[in-house]
């Protein structure tokens, strides 16, 4: 039936969904082009059909029932699909939103392509979507809010100082309030604040 | 023949506690935490403005705003105020540090070295629990604005429909900051960007749009009014000015009334207990702050 492949895809986002809270990666399974473009395809058919039926209706210049339901059938086919084509899109555009809060908003927001690895995941809409959305993080935390960091950590700080493991190697590092020389299972004993980034982005360790 | 002098009482206290003030408060203006207030805005509206009423206030908002299921006003002179305290502590705990560095340097060319750490050790607790505290006050607006901008992505097509419909009691720029506002529309725009490249092109101009609610599902999604919320019942704000919906039951406590209104039942709702209530029973309750959300 028409609905067929539109259930297809949401049962794809709901299995992406189920994946990205499972393990909590932010890292968005391949674009379904194939999918998409099969029910876009199917769409346009019934375009072409509801097309059909309109010229046919005035035609004959009698609306009976019969044509009346069909038209309405039609209708409801290419509402459905687009239900589950903005479902899945949704779903997919809330996912790059919390990645590009959670990696993209931090000091080296720069490098895109090395922060988000799945990039070759998206298809080209989806990047442009991406690149728009983390130059309107940047843009909104340089506005009023520039002393709150908005992309800062969002559990409550409960220690001054913590203990911090190198987990990578990453040489001299300069952070805002000073260098730090990150060898690798070194550890260190400094002020949270201070390496609230660097835990983020993935090279020391909390102990 | 017990006479009553508590109003005396209060009256001699209030004097002697006015000069305690000024002193005190004095005193603080050096070492407060969240900046001192300029003197003027001590008298906005009839009520003291202080540091700590504010954080309190803060809290309420950000408590209600993450348990509610609506967007509640963004309280404008209140984040103002607080916006520009992070500013000034920021820059009053670079001073300090500063200074710090400079006579640490001087008694290290003296070289006393004793006297040096000895002191260091003296003034490094109080800059430390400024900062902590700087960090806290952070993480609590950090927070709450996030979780305001979270609501505004979910509900971006309600607030649109807001923002069209000319007969509302609260406009959109009471509700929403300016920050927020363009967050709305800007992401509102390419989001739909998105949307209308790889799906809306392709559909016939009859279900193109994405705010639809004439369709066979709304498009549009509204806050869940009736969701259950866990309220604290706080009474009014200050004793002395008595609420007149508040009312007096038989044994002495005061209660609010409110209407359920598909169950047609009143339910009492006694200062200082805890209730679990349907959101749009106790709306406007919250939003007078005399119900917290908890």
């Amino acid at each position: 039936m028409y609905g067929d492949l539109g259930s297809k895809l949401v049962l794809e986002a709901k299995r992406a969904q189920q994946l990205s809270q499972s393990s909590g990666s932010d890292q968005l399974p391949l674009y379904q082009d194939d999918l998409v473009r099969n029910i876009l395809r199917e769409i346009a058919h019934l375009k072409k059909n509801a097309e059909i039926l309109k010229s046919q209706q005035e035609l004959e210049n009698f609306d009976n029932k019969v044509a009346k339901c069909q038209y309405f059938v039609t209708l409801l086919c290419m509402e459905r699909n687009k239900r589950c084509l903005l479902a899945y899109q949704k779903l997919r555009s809330d996912a790059l939103d919390a990645a590009a809060w959670n990696r993209n908003g931090l000091d080296t927001a720069s490098s895109l392509s090395a922060a988000k690895d799945g990039s070759s995941n998206l298809s080209h809409h989806e990047q442009e979507y991406l690149k728009d959305y983390v130059q309107l993080i940047t843009d909104m935390k340089s506005g009023d809010y520039t002393d709150i960091d908005l992309s800062g950590s969002l559990t409550p700080p409960s220690d001054v100082f913590i203990d911090v493991r190198v987990l990578k190697d990453a040489g001299e590092i300069q952070t805002e309030y000073g260098v730090f020389n990150l060898i690798k299972d070194s550890q260190f004993f400094v002020r949270q604040a201070d390496v609230e980034r660097l835990i983020q982005q993935g090279y020391l360790q909390k102990l | 023949m017990n006479i009553d002098i508590e109003d005396i009482l209060a009256d001699l206290d209030r004097d002697t506690t006015a000069v305690d003030q000024t002193l005190t408060s004095q005193g603080q203006n050096d070492t407060t935490v969240f900046g001192s207030d300029a003197p003027g805005s001590d008298k906005a509206g009839g009520t003291a403005v202080s540091p700590v009423r504010d954080f309190e206030a803060l809290m309420t908002h950000w408590r209600n705003e993450r348990l509610g299921p609506e967007l509640l006003p963004y309280p404008h002179a209140l984040m103002a105020r607080m916006l520009r305290r992070v500013q000034e502590q920021l820059e009053h705990i670079e001073c300090i540090s500063m200074g710090y560095l400079e006579t640490l340097g001087e008694e290290d060319d003296h070289g006393t070295s004793d006297g040096g750490s000895s002191s260091n050790v003296l003034n490094k607790l109080p800059l430390l629990c400024m900062e902590a505290d700087l960090e806290r006050l952070k993480f609590v607006l950090r927070s709450y604005v996030r979780c305001r901008l979270a609501k505004v992505d979910k509900y971006s097509l309600y607030l649109r429909q807001l923002a069209q419909d000319n007969e509302r009691v609260v406009p959109l720029s009471d509700l929403l900051s300016r920050q927020e506002l363009e967050y709305h529309e800007r992401h509102s725009a390419i989001l739909l960007k998105l949307l209308n490249s790889t799906i809306l092109r392709h559909m016939p101009p009859e279900l193109q749009a994405v705010d639809d609610n004439e369709g066979s599902v709304k498009m549009v999604e509204e806050p869940e009014w009736d969701r259950f919320v866990f309220v604290y019942v706080r009474g009014p704000t200050s004793p002395r000015d008595p609420d007149p919906a508040l009312e007096v039951g038989p044994d002495g406590q005061c209660f609010y009334n409110v209407m359920i209104q598909e169950l047609r039942e009143e339910v009492e709702l006694t200062v200082g207990s805890i209730y679990v209530m349907r959101y749009n029973v106790v709306r406007e309750l919250i939003l007078e702050g005399k119900v917290e959300l908890i």
